[in-house]
């Protein structure tokens, strides 16, 4: 009688362990699938048999395509980051790494773009309306992982500006403050030193070598967020042609490589001046794209 | 010819033998004063008990024989085919059980397969980010401050 009790405590125990092992086997799995842009959209916008069809066929290599040149670009960019690092290289070498790592980006961007028009047509008012909203969002830079998931919005861009200088420990160390800054006249100080932390000697040796950068960064900057504003706009009008959409496109992807080519100027200016662990900061902007571009 | 055994006797008496059986066992008994001996003892045995009078039609021995077989089959052979499927059935159970809550337990919410449609079809490279690395705070609006 012991005897039975005892096997039938041990097939107990056996089958709870196996149904615990297939239960976090099934949660791994399900956490590391990746899905098709079709299925996530299908399951996000619940689509109808018939669209999903339609959609299936419109444009089924999408996940394909878009993968390879996603690859491409981090490629290029990893070339880029490798150029930078090595001593030999030359200002023309790199400069044109620049340029292929702006057309690989540009590639990717144009054709995530023709794929979103294209299901666009397949799509209820509704269902286009969240699909335009989302990319909208994304565009706008509003669009990080907790706002979509219900997270806290505000906070972010242009409304940092105002109160709240911080510690001073350096230069490039401010403290971010709420309200909208009236009455106040705002500096630039440009992101890259905030990321390579120059030092007060550095900041003047930069602007003596390279004085007309600010300005001109700021005004670069200013026209890239207004081409932003005006495709998300444009995304967000129900009625916009396919074509207005991808001639502003056009005009938001030479807006950002015109900032990205006098970038680039800039950082060739400077890399001389720059100490071995700031070189490795410039290098890892570069190199460190693989995990934002990629899918996650 | 070998001596009869207590067992042939007893059918002998029995009147569960053939008839030419028994006459080959009579024959030798005719011949042999052991088994001629046994038998007179058997059958001595065989008639006393035959004089008694016991009544078994009131014993009931169904409830004895279920109880007897029930007792029985507690004892579970688990490695007799039926208990190695009763085991495999059980792990196979357990394993589907482990797998439909997975299932459900990683399902995503409305917001969640929004965020994946945005990885799965690329958005993000539309948002406001430097495709070098080195203009990402200018593009993003975050580079200027008040004095």
């Amino acid at each position: 009688m012991m005897k039975n009790k005892l096997s039938m405590v041990v097939i107990l125990f056996l089958a709870g362990f196996v149904g615990v092992v297939s239960f976090y086997i099934t949660r791994s799995l399900e956490a590391d699938n990746v899905y098709s842009a079709r299925v996530c959209m299908r399951n996000w916008l619940t689509f109808a048999d018939e669209q999903d069809k339609a959609i299936q066929q419109s444009d089924p290599d999408f996940d394909t395509e878009a993968a390879e040149l996603s690859l491409a670009f981090i490629s290029e960019r990893q070339q880029l980051a490798r150029l930078l690092d090595a001593s030999r290289s030359t200002d023309e070498q790199i400069t044109a790494q620049v340029e292929r790592v702006i057309k690989a980006n540009q590639a990717l961007i144009r054709r995530v773009v023709t794929y979103i028009l294209g299901i666009k047509k397949h799509l209820s008012p509704q269902q286009q309306q969240r699909l335009m909203h989302l990319c909208s969002k994304i565009i706008q830079g509003r669009a990080g992982k907790r706002r979509l998931l219900g997270g806290t919005n505000g906070g972010s861009g242009k409304q940092y500006f105002g109160q709240g200088k911080g510690n001073g420990r350096d230069s490039g160390r401010y403290g971010r403050g709420l309200g909208s800054g009236q009455g106040r006249r705002r500096r630039y100080r440009g992101g890259l030193s905030r990321n390579i932390d120059f030092t007060p000697e550095q900041i003047q040796a930069i602007q003596q070598l390279d004085p007309g950068f600010e300005a001109k960064s700021v005004e670069f900057a200013k026209i890239a967020s207004k081409e932003h504003e005006q495709l998300s706009l444009l995304l967000e009008t129900p009625s916009t042609n396919d074509n207005v959409i991808l001639q502003q496109l056009e005009k938001l992807l030479e807006a950002r490589a015109q900032l990205e080519r006098l970038t680039s100027q800039h950082v060739l200016l400077i890399r001389s001046r720059l100490s071995p662990e700031q070189q490795k900061i410039l290098v890892g902007l570069s190199a460190n794209c693989g995990r934002r571009w990629n899918r996650e | 010819m070998e001596h009869i055994n207590d067992t042939q006797i007893l059918d002998m008496l029995g009147g569960h033998v053939q008839a030419d059986e028994q006459e080959s066992l009579l024959a030798h008994m005719a011949q042999c004063s052991n088994c001629q001996q046994r038998l007179n003892e058997l059958r001595h045995t065989w008639d006393d008990l035959g004089a008694l009078e016991i009544d078994i039609s009131r014993i009931d021995l169904l409830p004895k024989l279920t109880s007897a077989i029930h007792h029985r089959s507690r004892h579970v052979n688990f490695l007799s085919i039926q208990g190695l499927t009763r085991i495999a059935a059980s792990i196979l159970l357990a394993a589907a059980i482990g797998h439909v809550a997975g299932k459900f337990s990683t399902q995503k919410s409305t917001e969640e397969w929004g965020l994946a449609t945005a990885q799965a079809s690329f958005l993000q490279v539309l948002s406001p980010s430097s495709s070098t690395g080195w203009g990402e705070l200018e593009l993003q609006g975050d580079t200027l401050e008040s004095d």
